[in-house]
């Protein structure tokens, strides 16, 4: 069986081939296409992301397990609202990036080049207090063989029951998630809070490890009742089956001192050999999946794009010359008329940015009433008697409710942008595969020439044809599905940072800045309810009011953000599609003009030709599809 | 006219040396080390492992199965250097392409054409068929009892082992005669050899002493049409080197006479009118070519065409009469 790298190479080479053909026959679109997907395929990156409540252990457990010094700096206070991003580097690199608020609530990002020694200074409370710094994240690269082969680790802020800002920052980066690290200690077993928390991770990634810090803290037996404990919990949540949690009890204090003293008593009390065994093991269990798949599939569809052409032109040399005239006269007028849709008042752009603004009225509107339900739900709380012993429930309770409007605020919005972009696409004919439509036209049959093995239906195949079914080149569809998801999954969390920071995605390039507003004077505001008493509940419900009042304002900014970054996003990829599209007809077209000058005499050696380029396309298309055979079992 | 002190070489005519650069790495890459080669003389700096690799990617190259030959040319194409596969291709095709300045690669018999076996091991065990690779680099037709094929071949890395016409073409015949040719020559800025080619031409001036356009718009369109007649094959075979040698400058009374009594007659009014080419002055020795051409065909009797008939040439072996 071929190694990863092995298996990479071999996708790259035949991208590269493809590419190679595609250049040489004329394809330029389908040569820009595969270099674009291939550039993503060389980025793409496997992220870890570590996540848990605060102070359970998060950065000390990155630590001992990439065992790197002071790249993971321990707060004893609140930690920032600050992203740790670390990937490889030939040469250590850190970089720090700043959020700068434009006047039009546009975001942009300035970075410093800084010491390893100087992580703390803006990740920490006792060095940026509050954010001060306005520190967005800071990105790491550092040659630590751990992490060659494109993964990624990411520390986020330890969320908690009173943080609303900390678990919207995390609660961003768990859309990218492949794997997650969902730290907890053997202290206490899982919290409410952390249950809520990791109830709402689960549904970005089912990959999850439970590595259960501070061993060295407690009994073997006392752990293995907080084991015992939190299986328990974990499956009221999920569809794992027992054996399927991984719950691994470590110390981290045990594995940095044996990385300080070698000494192999420590290495094996720390148990985390075992973790990082499975730590390992479930990344080489996904990373086919994540990191080759979606790009093989999209080789697999330029190849068949490249077929279809082919056979377009060996149809059209077969044909009556007066049909093949009829249909580059189509041909020509279609590309003419598809090109008055890129222009910059055209009417389908107003109509799908009016039908967004609406789903933003709508989308304000739900809000604006949960936030009168949160409200009176405030009220109410606070009406009890004994409120004030019980402000830390109220808040976090106060918090969910805040973190469910975001929730459903993105699923809504995803949902229904994602309807009108089918619509629109549907509208301008964009689920049209131009080459199968010229097929048709010339009579060519494809349910016989369409396909690598002539027997049997090949995967490959099944894909292509699945892509078929559903009336959409799956490419397309997913590029549109990746806007919106990127966009509208922003709405996620505070972390919107500057591109390019997690290779391969795509996060919404504004958002984040709303409910960022809320980071720093939020903080404050709870820092000053939790200590007060009965007769400050008056005072009490104005600060909630406010903090309510505050977090809406911020989530409905963001909401408003997220609209018009999607409007631009679906509009440049729409348009991007339709140039696509246009590109393919005006080569197809010239093609088939091209071959309508042959003499008849150069007819036969031209099909031979054409016959030829078929014959080496059902080559790379048979060889990635034994790619796809060898990477199948370890799906 | 003496012609002796002509070097008559179509194509190209590189030292009868072993390099490295040549040598194939693999027991069956010949096909993909010829292409290599081809690639290089149009300034694709590509190495074979990558070739390999490409080869497996197109699927047309298994580590020890070889490459078949209707794939032989895949890799030029998809590296951007356009060709033709041919089948049944005659050494009038093999002739024009080199002069065209075309990179050749055909398929031929290694036991045949090495050592010079009439039937080869293999081809006892397996009948006749081809399982090498290599590139024509030229024709030498300086000797005229002695016309050379000047290959480079991967598989003793020579880069111009010269073989007797008749060896080469029965190797060559085991493959169907099967020819890949580029569409274009190879450029001059890596053919320096190309200095004299006019690209504007697109084929050298002169076959031997025969213009080129005589050539493509005489010999090679009839060489076409009277393949599968042997007799008249080897007559033209016969006409077409002693043109290149500059002894002839029009078909032989023999060839005219054997036309007008074959079922090609048809193309008699074509031979008559194509008959001759001005620009060439025949050589003193063509006296007895003249002289024949005065006793007509009357003397041309039945038992020398049965002698004819005797020869166990190949169709399109029009040297094989020289040798």
């Amino acid at each position: 069986m071929k190694t990863f790298n092995e298996l990479k190479n071999n996708i790259l080479g035949l991208f590269d081939d493809t590419a190679k053909f595609a250049t040489n026959n004329g394809y330029k679109g389908t040569t820009e296409n595969l270099l674009k997907v291939k550039n993503d395929f060389q980025k793409k990156e496997l992220m870890v992301v570590v996540c848990g409540e605060m102070k359970r252990g998060k950065s000390s457990l990155l630590t001992a397990f990439l065992e790197e010094e002071n790249i993971f700096p321990i707060d004893v206070n609140t930690c920032t609202n600050v992203v740790t991003v670390v990937r490889y580097g030939k040469t250590e690199k850190i970089e720090v990036f700043f959020e700068k608020r434009e006047s039009n609530g546009d975001i942009k990002y300035e970075s410093s080049l800084i010491r390893r020694e100087e992580i703390e200074k803006y990740v920490t409370e006792y060095g940026n207090e509050q954010n001060k710094k306005h520190v967005n994240c800071i990105v790491v690269e550092i040659p630590n063989k751990k992490l060659k082969e494109g993964f990624v680790f990411v520390d986020t802020p330890g969320v908690g029951s009173l943080n609303f800002a900390h678990a919207q920052v995390t609660y961003g980066f768990l859309p990218n998630a492949d794997v997650m690290l969902f730290v907890s200690d053997v202290l206490n077993p899982l919290t409410d809070s952390e249950l809520k928390f990791f109830e709402k991770a689960y549904g970005f990634c089912k990959n999850i490890i439970f590595p259960l810090t501070k061993s060295d803290k407690k009994t073997s037996e006392e752990i293995q009742s907080t084991i015992n404990n939190n299986i328990q919990k974990i499956k009221t949540i999920t569809q794992f089956k027992e054996d399927d949690i991984h719950i691994i009890p470590v110390s981290s204090k045990m594995k940095i001192k044996f990385l300080e003293n070698q000494k192999e008593d420590y290495l094996t009390n720390s148990n985390y050999p075992k973790l990082e065994k499975l730590i390992w093991q479930t990344i080489y269990d996904n990373r086919c999946k994540i990191l080759i798949l979606p790009f093989i599939k999209q080789l697999l569809e330029e190849i068949q794009s490249l077929k279809s052409n082919i056979n377009v032109q060996i149809e059209a040399l077969n044909q009556d010359k007066e049909i093949v005239v009829k249909l580059t006269k189509e041909f020509q007028e279609r590309s003419l008329q598809r090109k008055t849709l890129l222009d910059g008042n055209a009417k389908w752009k107003s109509e799908m940015q009016y039908e967004l603004s609406n789903i933003m009225i709508e989308v304000n509107q739900e809000i604006h009433s949960e936030s009168i339900s949160i409200s009176e739900i405030m009220n109410s709380r606070l009406s009890q008697k004994g409120a004030a012993e019980q402000l830390d429930i109220i808040v976090s309770e106060i918090n969910d409710l805040l973190s469910n409007v975001v929730f459903n605020s993105r699923d809504s919005i995803s949902n229904r942008t994602l309807e009108i972009a089918n619509n629109v696409s549907s509208e301008l004919g964009l689920l049209i595969d131009v080459n199968a439509e010229a097929l048709n036209k010339v009579g060519f049959s494809q349910e016989q020439k369409i396909g690598y093995n002539k027997n049997q239906r090949s995967y490959p195949d099944k894909i292509i044809d699945k892509g078929r079914q559903i009336g959409m080149k799956s490419m397309g569809g997913a590029a549109m599905g990746g806007v919106i998801g990127a966009i509208a999954g922003g709405l996620l969390g505070l972390f919107a940072g500057p591109a390019g920071i997690i290779a391969g995605a795509q996060l919404g390039a504004s958002w984040g800045a709303g409910i960022g507003a809320v980071g720093g004077t939020t903080i404050g505001t709870i820092g000053v309810v939790m200590h007060s008493k009965d007769e400050d509940i008056p005072a009490i419900r104005i600060s909630l009011s406010n903090y309510i009042s505050r977090s809406i304002n911020s989530i409905q900014s963001g909401i408003n953000l997220c609209i018009r970054e999607l409007t631009k996003g679906l509009t440049d990829e729409l348009s991007n599609q339709i140039s696509n599209q246009i590109q393919q007809i005006e080569t197809t077209t010239a093609q088939i003009k091209q071959n309508l000058t042959l003499k008849q005499t150069e007819i036969p050696k031209h099909a031979s030709k054409l016959n030829s380029q078929i014959s080496m396309i059902d080559g790379l298309g048979a060889s990635v599809e034994k790619v796809m055979s060898e990477i199948t079992p370890l799906i | 006219m003496d012609n002796n002190n002509i070097i008559q070489i179509i194509g190209e005519n590189p030292d009868n040396i072993i390099s490295d650069d040549v040598q194939q790495l693999y027991n069956d890459t010949c096909a993909i080390k010829s292409q290599q080669l081809v690639l290089n003389d149009f300034g694709i700096q590509i190495s074979e492992d990558q070739l390999v690799q490409q080869a497996e990617n197109l699927n047309i190259y298994h580590p020890g199965q070889g490459t078949s030959p209707e794939d032989v040319g895949k890799l030029l194409e998809l590296n951007g250097v356009q060709c033709t596969q041919h089948e049944n291709a005659s050494i009038y095709d093999l002739t024009s392409a080199l002069a065209k300045g075309e990179k050749v690669i055909i398929g031929v018999d290694s036991g045949e054409l090495w050592n010079g076996e009439t039937i080869s091991t293999n081809d006892l065990l397996t009948g006749e068929k081809a399982d090498h690779a290599l590139i024509v680099a030229g024709i030498d037709t300086t000797d005229p009892n002695n016309v050379q094929v000047i290959l480079t071949d991967p598989g003793t890395g020579q880069e111009g082992a010269r073989y007797p016409m008749a060896q080469f073409l029965d190797a060559w015949h085991d493959s169907g005669n099967f020819m890949v040719t580029t569409d274009v020559p190879a450029p001059l800025a890596y053919n320096p050899e190309m200095i004299n080619f006019d690209y504007s031409q697109g084929h050298i001036p002169y076959i031997g002493q025969m213009p080129y356009d005589y050539f493509e718009q005489t010999i090679l369109p009839f060489s076409q049409n009277i393949l599968t007649d042997q007799i008249l094959s080897d007559l033209l075979s016969n006409d077409c080197i002693s043109m290149m040698q500059g002894e002839i400058n029009t078909f032989s009374p023999e060839l005219i006479h054997s036309f007008e009594h074959s079922s090609f007659d048809y193309l008699l009014p074509d031979i008559l009118e194509n008959q001759f080419f001005d620009d060439f002055k025949v050589s003193d020795n063509t006296d007895y070519y003249n002289d024949q051409n005065r006793q007509q065909d009357d003397s041309l009797h039945q038992g020398d065409i049965n002698n004819t008939q005797d020869h166990q040439h190949n169709d399109d072996d029009f040297f094989n009469h020289i040798l």
